[in-house]
């Protein structure tokens, strides 16, 4: 138990200058009247430059948009557009808002606050289709973030047994097997730090070394150097590379193993390097996976961590499904099959958002693997340059790597605190109470059913019959 | 500049040059007069690309653009803007009416009675309001004290009410005192016997929807000398409501609440202001149960001071779901004629209002619109100084406008809603807006009909 488990935030800036969703655009008929300045409460606009009696370029990251400049111009010479630097952030999954936001999360630890209401769809697909429950007057909250309560966020990895044997001296004769306590439902994965070098690949080890929780890393990417993490490390392995980095398995608590046909022979050579190692199957969300989930389980996974694409979408023979539903789909057949309980679910791929962590867990996951998300920390912009083998714009090659670990810290502290949040809301204490508790959602598709179904699928049809 | 009809163009009188066109005035390319008439062909109307600066999916553009055009005329807009829905695809976005084809012509326009009865109860007091909506609550120092009197007197002009929030009762909202409703919520900010007493309603805040289980937070920066001594707290220091009331862990404690304030002030109306979970109607037969005459939701989507985003978006169900839920469940219970549904959290324009009615509620409260009415751009910077004056208590920043100015932008607008309600009271063939409520009848939902649209 980690009683008093606490992630410590601390400021860490940009390293490149900030770009802000708004452009404050001052023509060349501006008159340098300097009204804006004291317009402005944000100190957009300055004299700045050298000549006092000229106006400077607006500082348009520091805009609010709050439209008092424009409209104050007496001769019309301010714009305020969206900032193109801004569109070019990320695509329509990693969308340019939630990439602002997080870099606000990796650089101050705090969760994202904002006056006014909700300003987005009212739904959408994958996880913007559920809405989590609260509690009041029947049933009561918890205060986690004042720290009036403690809400535990810790999760077991590893098989459980499903009962405990005595003999007739009331001693244990069932072998328990090894798990792994982690004080976050949030795992790391280093897949996507391949090519951005061994100073990012530091900065995320490190984080996770202080947040107590795991990294999954690719075994040859493993460097000897690299030793003081050992105890945060599960080696990522396949058939071919079981020998790449001799003795690392046979240290590892956790090992993760690459899904293929021939599973039941790494298993077997696994077993043979490492008894007590806890397996773990990166499993992709394509054909039968649910099929597959089952049988890696009576082979002896123990963990089996579901793989979504960036975007959190599978593939179900064709047709896409949403990571949230795959997640629900293996659940269920461990639920059906009885053995839900012994086993592990990790959940990756699209986990872009803090709400995201809640949502999968509801769903059924017992944890999430970050990846992506990490990398943004980083202040990566997600323009997808390395993937074509061009050169980062950002040089996210460069950073110094506790600059690194403090971005990655700040981001999971404030993703824990809304994770709190949610709980706190619902009434919760404890994270694992949360996996599969579907009643503690509302999804988009029930509501909908419950009640505009109703009352028009009714009236349609009362239309039709007169 | 003699052609354009309202005013777009001027020279003043001595000038050799025109203004820069006031384009504000300018209703758009579908007039294009001046264009056709240059000369030159210097003029050209294109959509302002500031627009797309402006607003968000939920009041979109056009719709704050409206809400100002109303604040500033006090009737529905002319101007060709979207007013009745924003962009959000779905929930009340995607809801419309059924009206009737031929104009009911034995109903008069101006004879439909838009009034609400507020008490349901035999033994309750009578409590009517002018129109089916009243003002939520803001409190003194989240928001400064011109907003709050402007909601205020506006409020006595509609013969509505305002609310409190949880800020305080200011001394000089005692000449409005008729028209307020003060709010006990679980701080207990500023919350005394007198103003218990002052109040024909008083609402008990167990939930907000931006938050819902989450507590309220004034930051310190916000908690000027002012606001500190209307809470009774320290200048400068960080206020935090917490979540829940602490004293209220089920429906008899709940029932005590209600008591309480009963035996304080047996004249008062007692509203009970909940969110959305899943079990809203647990909650709402519950507050009937133990007393309450108003049951007050608060969906999702409604405003804030300052929310955490996640809780704004994800916590608690929107409240075009919960209106329908209740309103059922309470009916099936037989106790729907006894207590009065009130409905709030993203309402924002007049047909919003009709919508919610006729969805189940009797009355729905607004906020947002009121501040948009005031200068509001939604631009969220509530708590870090709001650069119209609305939200915050800086003595430089809330001089921007006084109650005088305020009370009027708010009145226009809801005389403008008032006018547009019996509109469509009238083009649904309604005497009255009672005759609206749970008439899900009279509406359509975009998503159900396709490909029925004729026979519509």
């Amino acid at each position: 138990m980690n009683l008093s488990y606490h992630i410590t935030t601390k400021e860490e800036p940009n390293r490149l200058p900030e770009i802000g969703k708004f452009k404050v655009i001052r023509e060349d008929w501006c008159i340098n009247c300097g009204l804006c300045i004291k317009e402005c409460i944000f100190d957009v606009h300055a004299r700045e430059g050298g000549d006092p009696r000229v106006m400077g370029e607006p500082k348009s990251h520091l805009c609010k948009n709050c439209f008092r400049c424009i409209q104050a111009c007496p001769v019309s010479a301010l714009r305020l557009v969206i900032n193109p630097e801004f569109e070019k952030l990320g695509d329509d999954y990693w969308v340019g808002d939630s990439i602002l936001w997080t870099w606000f999360q990796a650089e101050t630890g705090k969760i994202p606050v904002r006056g006014a209401g909700y300003r987005g769809p009212f739904s959408g697909p994958g996880f913007d289709s559920m809405w989590t429950d609260m509690s009041e007057i029947v049933r009561p909250t918890r205060d986690g973030i004042h720290g009036r309560e403690y809400i535990h966020t810790a999760i077991d990895i590893g098989r459980k047994a499903n009962h405990l044997d005595f003999d007739e001296n009331g001693e244990i004769v069932t072998e328990v097997p090894p798990i792994i306590n982690v004080p976050i439902p949030m795992l790391f994965d280093t897949y996507s730090f391949a090519d951005v070098g061994e100073n990012v690949q530091r900065a995320l080890l490190a984080a996770a070394a202080e947040l107590n929780t795991l990294a999954i890393v690719p075994v040859e990417d493993y460097e000897k150097h690299l030793y003081r993490y050992d105890d945060f490390i599960v080696p990522r392995v396949n058939l071919k590379n079981l020998s790449a980095n001799p003795g690392l398995i046979e240290r590892a608590k956790m090992v993760e193993v690459d899904y293929s046909e021939k599973f039941k022979q790494i298993f077997k050579e696994l077993r043979e390097l490492n008894p007590r190692t806890i397996i773990s199957v990166r499993l992709p969300i394509e054909g039968d996976f649910e099929k597959n989930a089952y049988e890696l389980v009576l082979a002896g996974a123990e963990v089996i961590h579901l793989r979504a694409g960036c975007k959190a979408s599978g593939d179900l023979n064709g047709k896409k499904i949403h990571l949230k539903d795959a997640i629900q789909k293996v659940h269920l057949v461990f639920v059906k099959r009885r053995i839900r309980d012994e086993i592990t679910i990790l959940a990756s791929g699209g986990i872009a958002m803090a709400e995201h962590v809640p949502k999968s867990l509801i769903q059924g996951a017992d944890g999430v693997v970050l990846d992506k998300v990490l990398r943004i920390a980083l202040e990566c912009r997600a323009c997808k340059e390395c993937k074509g083998g061009l050169i980062c714009p950002d040089d996210l090659a460069s950073l110094d790597y506790q600059w690194g670990r403090q971005r990655i810290v700040n981001l999971v502290g404030a993703w824990r605190d809304q994770l709190l949040e949610v709980l706190g809301a619902m009434g919760l204490r404890e994270v694992r109470r949360l996996r599969g508790e579907i009643g503690r959602s509302m999804n988009f598709e029930d509501l909908e059913k419950e009640t505009f179904g109703k009352i028009f699928t009714e009236s349609v049809e009362k239309m039709k019959s007169t | 500049m003699n052609k354009c009809p309202r005013g777009v163009h001027e020279r003043k009188e001595g000038y050799s040059k025109t203004m820069s066109p006031f384009e504000y005035l300018c209703t758009g390319p579908s007039c294009d007069v001046c264009v056709n008439e240059c000369p030159k062909s210097a003029l050209n109307v294109v959509k302002n690309p500031i627009m797309e600066t402006l607003g968000d999916k939920r009041w979109s553009p056009e719709l704050l653009m409206a809400t100002w055009e109303q604040a500033e005329t006090g009737n529905p807009p002319v101007s060709g803007l979207e007013y009745k829905v924003g962009a959000s695809g779905g929930g009340f976005d995607k809801l419309d009416f059924k009206f009737r084809k031929s104009e009911p012509i034995e109903l008069g326009l101006y004879d439909i009675d838009i009034s609400v009865d507020l008490s349901r109860r035999v033994e309750s007091p009578k409590v009517k309001i002018g129109v089916p909506f009243y003002g939520g609550g803001m409190s003194f120092g989240s928001v400064s004290l011109a907003t709050i009197l402007s909601k205020a007197i506006a409020s006595m002009a509609m013969e509505t009410f305002t609310c409190t929030g949880e800020g305080g009762y200011p001394e000089s909202l005692y000449p409005y005192g008729d028209y307020v409703i003060t709010q006990v919520a679980t701080g207990l900010f500023g919350v005394r016997e007198d103003t218990i007493k002052r109040a024909r309603i008083i609402e008990l805040k167990y939930a907000q929807g931006a938050k819902p289980g989450l507590g309220g937070h004034l930051l310190g920066s916000k908690v000027t000398e002012d606001v500190a001594r209307m809470r009774e707290v320290m200048p400068g220091t960080s206020l935090f409501s917490p979540f829940p009331f602490h004293s209220v862990y089920s429906i008899e404690d709940h029932k005590k609440h209600i008591d309480w304030i009963k035996h304080i002030n047996p004249e008062a109306l007692i509203s009970v202001k909940v969110s959305t979970p899943a079990d809203v109607d647990m909650v709402a037969i519950g507050s009937y149960y133990a007393g309450a005459n108003i049951i007050h939701l608060d969906g999702g989507y409604g405003g804030t001071g300052a929310a955490p985003e996640i809780a704004k978006k994800n916590i608690a169900m929107p409240i075009e779901y919960a209106i329908p839920k209740v309103h059922g469940f309470l009916s099936e219970e037989g106790v729907r004629n006894k207590i009065t549904l009130v409905a709030s959290g993203g309402i924002r324009t007049a047909h919003d209002i009709a919508k919610a009615i006729a969805l189940g509620a009797d009355a729905v409260v607004v906020g947002t619109a009121e501040l948009v009415a005031l200068g509001c751009v939604r631009c969220g910077n509530c708590e870090g100084g709001c650069a119209r004056g609305i939200a915050t208590t800086d003595r430089e920043l809330t001089k921007q406008f006084d109650e005088d100015w305020g009370s009027q932008r708010i009145f226009n607008l809801f005389s403008a809603w008032a006018t547009e309600l019996k509109k469509i009271l009238w083009r649904l063939g309604l005497n009255s807006v009672a005759e609206l409520t749970g008439r899900h009848d009279l509406l359509v939902h975009l998503d159900y009909i396709q490909g029925e649209q004729n026979e519509i």
